[in-house]
């Protein structure tokens, strides 16, 4: 109830590849940062393996969505690499 | 930034959480999004007023402080040899500064919105208007249309237009104000602005005129964009400098 009432815009995301594939890479944690800025394509290929669970009601209203599932199947729509 | 399904773009600030319980995993990771558009939005309209604010000073500063400058050197020759006609150049001066003060003040209150926007019977603005500058020969070609604006501004608009082609053209130049689609034009038979300054004119300070102030034509660029009007420098029928004023409610 608090998650999908929770007047700011709430996402539930599972980044459990996105960390396997940060720590195949085997760079220092210190480093993340560093190397991420001077290989902008890694952020790409991060960003692909985030996983969108959920998005609690006011999201689905913010972004102007059909529905939850409208929003769950079209996120990079709204949150592109910039983001 | 995001985008909403209906194409709009917000500024968010987006967080991540991670619960304790994944910090190992990260297969739980909450995100939270706080849309700061509208604190944009303010930061950018205040960006705009420190933009216009530095324009101002940079103005004040580089043309104040000449005539300023020459008055004073005027005073001090005065002083030394007594001679009267020293003063007489200080006060040409002085009344020069006090023309730019008044152009410059007229220049930041035209930034602002408009006032009480009324329907103007758009011919007697003008004779009135015309009356008003020295040596001013202007002609209402009939029939002009009834327009909605604020009266004083649209005033100010017209007799900074009908100053520019006398201080330009002289006492002998004419000038014709006629009716457009939508909006109104005025033109005179001076000697025209050359295609490559059109755009230039409208901007604060620009002057080909020695005796001129060169914020006339910025005062008028504010006026019509108070308006949402538009306005553009062309050639007139005879040669002269065109400015038409569009995108005007006309109510008849």
């Amino acid at each position: 109830m608090l998650f999908e009432n929770n007047p700011i815009v709430i996402w539930e995301h599972d980044f459990s590849e996105a960390k396997s594939y940060l720590d195949s890479l085997s760079i220092e944690s210190t480093d993340v940062e560093a190397y991420l800025n001077s290989h902008p394509s890694e952020v790409a290929a991060l960003f692909d393996k985030v996983k969108t669970i959920d998005v609690n009601r006011n999201a689905v209203e913010y972004y102007n969505a059909k529905s939850k599932e409208h929003l769950l199947a079209n996120v990079d729509q709204v949150l592109d690499e910039e983001a | 930034m995001a985008k909403t399904f209906d194409g709009e773009r917000r500024h968010q600030i987006l967080e991540l959480y991670v619960p304790d319980a994944y910090t190992e995993t990260y297969d739980r990771v909450y995100m939270t999004g706080t849309d700061i558009t509208d604190l944009k939005s303010r930061e950018q309209e205040l960006q705009r007023e420190r933009d216009r604010l530095d324009e101002f000073a940079s103005i004040v500063s580089h043309d104040l402080r000449n005539p300023l400058g020459v008055a004073q050197g005027r005073i001090s020759l005065a002083r030394e040899d007594g001679n009267i006609e020293h003063l007489a150049a200080a006060a040409r001066s002085i009344d020069r500064s006090l023309e730019l003060i008044n152009d410059l003040l007229s220049l930041a209150r035209a930034g602002k919105e408009v006032g009480d926007v009324v329907p103007i019977p758009l011919a007697a603005v003008v004779r009135d208007c015309g009356a008003q500058v020295d040596g001013a020969d202007v002609t209402v070609c009939d029939p002009l249309p009834t327009i909605r604006a604020d009266r004083r501004r649209l005033s100010e608009l017209l007799e900074n237009l009908i100053r520019n082609a006398v201080e330009h053209g002289g006492s002998d130049v004419s000038i014709a104000v006629g009716g457009l689609d939508a909006g109104f034009y005025i033109e005179d038979d001076g000697e025209g602005i050359p295609p490559d300054d059109r755009d230039a004119v409208f901007e604060p300070g620009f002057s080909t005129n020695a005796d001129g102030t060169g914020f006339g034509l910025g005062i008028v660029r504010q006026i019509t964009d108070a308006h949402r009007w538009d306005v553009r420098a062309t050639s007139g029928s005879d040669g002269g400098a065109r400015f038409e004023i569009t995108g005007v409610d006309c109510v008849s």
